[in-house]
């Protein structure tokens, strides 16, 4: 009965509450906040979501093939040539992810100065054009597409006719502190390709200097006309440049383990769980007191009942998944 | 919910200020800062609201604003969380 009286003092309104459900309460919210952000934190440190990537990672559902799988259906669709699968910009790719987990951090340019284009350089991809998009955390390859295309810059970087070759790599590690999954994806064109941008044209995309654009649409054009001397160090076998690649295999399906779970949809789902127990109760509450018409101090319900309704959809629109 | 039939048209504002917020969040998914950006937004705009509206009625006092406040609070660290944790 004892327990009862407390669950009613908590979710409905009564005179032990001043008519207003205990859990509505300013004190009572702002103990709901410290709960959530400590249960976050929680979840964070946990062992099972922090210590075991291989296990808990998404890589086992992105496939670097279906990333450029998809890559060159969003450039079909927009009447543009597709990109070439590149062994080099593929190994510049997974070595910039890796740099990434290594060191770290999660942009363009690393803590140290490290540009993306020396990851081109370093693998031998003498770029006339290069650029570089970089997703962590979705779900899927066609849900990293999505979240690049949803972006005009990275649409920009994966629509533009300036690229041929692609190289895509998935890594996988910790990030600051959390399991993250890595999908790198860089454009290049050779310096050395035989269909050079004409001058007029291309004189609109070239930079003053060599230092690309920090940010999402890292178009580079060191040069207008290459020097003829400087030919690539390494040619691209005619075997490595292919449309696609058959055993390119997702990056975590080695671990024999998949468990889909993430922070982002556990926090979710509690999300949900914490706004439809608010939604619930103000609604109950609201019509409680219309009811019983009865007049109390307080804000009102409806707007409430209007504010969780409206972060509930928010929450649903979410997407795991950041882009840069 | 009393006064909702009431007073439908203190409402609407509020309907506006939610429904431009979920569009900025629908519409930029790319950009986790100004998504949280947009709710703070919200939270400001629907306190701001509340204050109005109880100003109107004449029953404003602290502990409503606190409410209000609190309410906003909850769905700012819930979106919060969702972003960047």
């Amino acid at each position: 009965m004892k327990r009862m009286n407390t669950l009613a003092h908590f979710f409905f309104p009564r005179v032990s509450n001043h008519h207003k459900a205990k859990i509505l309460h300013p004190s009572s919210l702002l103990v709901v906040s410290i709960l959530f952000v400590t249960m976050q934190l929680v979840l964070r440190a946990t062992p099972i979501s922090h210590s075991q990537p291989s296990v808990l990672g998404y890589a086992a559902q992105i496939s670097t093939n279906e990333v450029i799988r998809l890559t060159n259906e969003k450039r079909a669709a927009a009447g543009l040539p597709p990109v070439a699968f590149n062994q080099l910009l593929t190994d510049a790719a997974k070595e910039k992810g890796q740099y990434m987990i290594d060191h770290d951090f999660w942009a363009h340019v690393a803590p140290d100065g490290t540009e993306p284009w020396f990851f081109f350089q370093k693998h031998g991809y003498k770029y006339r054009y290069a650029g570089e998009n970089l997703a962590r955390d979705f779900s899927s390859a066609g849900a990293a597409i999505d979240g690049w295309m949803a972006s005009p810059s990275h649409r920009e970087n994966m629509l533009s006719p300036k690229y041929k070759d692609i190289g895509v790599a998935v890594v996988e590690g910790d990030l600051a502190g959390s399991d993250a999954t890595i999908v790198v994806q860089l454009f290049g064109t050779l310096l050395s390709d035989s269909e050079p941008v004409p001058i007029a044209k291309a004189a609109s995309n070239i930079s003053p200097t060599t230092q690309p654009v920090k940010g999402v649409a890292s178009n580079i054009s060191p040069t207008v006309t290459p020097p003829p001397t400087e030919e690539p160090k390494t040619t691209v076998p005619s075997n490595e440049t292919q449309q696609l690649v058959a055993n390119n295999e997702p990056v975590a399906s080695a671990s024999g383990i998949s468990l889909f779970l993430s922070q982002f949809e556990t926090t979710k789902g509690i999300s949900l769980a914490v706004l439809g127990l608010l939604f619930l109760v103000t609604a109950i509450d609201g019509l409680i007191i219309f009811v019983k018409n009865m007049k109390r101090r307080g804000g009102r319900s409806f707007a409430h009942l209007a504010f969780f309704g409206m972060i509930i959809v928010v929450v649903i629109i979410l997407r795991a998944g950041k882009i840069l | 919910m009393l006064t909702f039939g009431r007073h439908i048209q203190h409402y609407l504002p509020l309907f506006a200020i939610f429904i431009v917020g979920i569009c900025g969040i629908f519409f930029f998914p790319y950009d986790a800062s100004f998504q949280f950006a947009v709710t703070i937004a919200i939270a400001c705009g629907y306190v701001s609201w509340g204050i109005v509206h109880h100003y109107i009625h004449g029953d404003l006092e602290a502990y409503i604003v606190a409410e209000y406040a609190s309410v906003a609070f909850v769905g700012v660290v819930i979106i919060f969380s969702l972003l960047f944790l």
